[in-house]
């Protein structure tokens, strides 16, 4: 949120909606019968639960609302214009280097949710995890 | 009284749907490429590379869609940023050459010169398997043997209209994607290899080139004995009569 003060300097008055919203479930293309259908769900399944907010999840020092506001609540602008085209390249910026941590944990993340589909019957060919 | 402003921003993160097409097939093939499948067909994928260097990952880029009105309407229009494209840009230095296209040629060609520093961006919505070939991936720091290939220039001006991309750089993306990103603290053996048939290749001559071929040939290196041949075939193949 923004507004003027008594001077007319446009700052950030607070968060306002800014929020972490993540999915709770994957899209899975298999058909439900489909002998694999399992080991697809509980593999999609451990990417979305790295999103989770928190330690102990791969992303979940990721992409967090208060990392960004801490950045932005005391940027001022000259006019609401002003303060919102600041706003949307300090955002711009946050995301970008969020954006390069998340590719730094891709092999991570595809890792960890091959440890726990792999293991789950029937087993590929060929599998990340012995 | 003060007149507030909204922002209306909903940090959702990243499409998780993921398509199963790919994922499956993801499954179904180790995650990184077997150190035996690194020196298989070592001269085909060399040959078609512009060409083979060995880089190190001095950074990795996150590079966000261009902040077009059109974008910022879309963001508010969806309360989402995640509706805000990105992707991945590494930035390689090169430290060596070691092979270029044109060393495999018998008739002279233009000689590229080999960049100092390569761009490989990887957008975050491209599937896990591009044309039937897992893409690539990197780690900052580390050292790759890279089999080069330009960016196709459809792709190369669509990206460069979508993200922040510099216009004036060249880009590029691995010879059959992951197959062409070789990491060399696992396969030093590799670059062995590939510098062998290279260095074989490498004199502007024809016959220079057939002579060294077919040294390898007859060396016992049981990994380039069929890589030489072939080269060598081709060679005369293209050989002006």
């Amino acid at each position: 949120m923004m507004a003027a003060d008594g001077k007319g300097v446009w700052r950030v008055t607070g968060m306002g909606t800014l929020s972490r919203v993540v999915p709770t479930t994957s899209t899975i293309y298999v058909i439900p019968t489909s002998q694999f259908y399992n080991k697809t769900v509980q593999h999609e399944q451990a990417h979305v639960n790295n999103w989770i907010l928190g330690t102990g999840h791969l992303f979940g020092d990721l992409f967090i609302p208060t990392d960004f506001y801490n950045q932005i609540r005391n940027t001022t602008g000259t006019s609401q214009a002003d303060l919102i085209n600041q706003l949307s390249a300090a955002l711009k910026t946050y995301v970008n280097a969020q954006e390069a941590i998340v590719a730094q944990r891709e092999i991570q993340d595809e890792h960890l949710a091959h440890v726990v589909s792999d293991p789950i019957a029937p087993r590929y060919v060929y599998q990340e995890c012995p | 009284m003060n007149r507030e402003y909204r922002i209306v921003a909903t940090v959702c993160l990243l499409s998780l749907s993921l398509a199963m097409a790919e994922t499956a097939t993801a499954q179904i093939d180790t995650l990184r490429v077997a150190p035996e499948k690194d020196l298989e067909d070592l001269y085909e994928r060399a040959a078609a590379s512009q060409f083979v260097v060995t880089g190190t990952v001095v950074r990795t880029e996150g590079i966000g869609e261009r902040w077009t009105e059109e974008l910022n309407q879309r963001i508010k229009t969806a309360q989402d940023l995640s509706v805000a494209r990105h992707g991945t840009l590494a930035v390689i230095e090169v430290e060596k050459m070691v092979c270029r296209e044109a060393d495999f040629r018998a008739r002279p060609s233009p000689i590229s010169e080999v960049p100092k520093t390569i761009y490989i961006f990887l957008p975050r919505d491209e599937p896990q398997w591009v044309n039937g070939q897992l893409r690539e991936y990197f780690l900052d720091g580390q050292q790759y043997l890279l089999f080069l290939v330009p960016l196709e220039e459809k792709i190369r001006d669509r990206w460069i209209k979508i993200y922040d991309l510099d216009p004036n750089r060249s880009y590029f993306r691995g010879e059959q994607h992951a197959r062409g990103i070789v990491p060399l603290k696992a396969s030093e053996v590799v670059l062995n290899e590939v510098t062998r048939l290279c260095e074989a290749v490498r004199p502007a001559d024809v016959a220079q080139k057939l002579t060294a071929l077919r040294k390898l040939e007859s060396s016992g290196d049981s990994v380039l004995e069929k890589d030489a041949r072939q080269a060598e075939e081709n060679l005369q193949a293209e050989k002006p009569k």
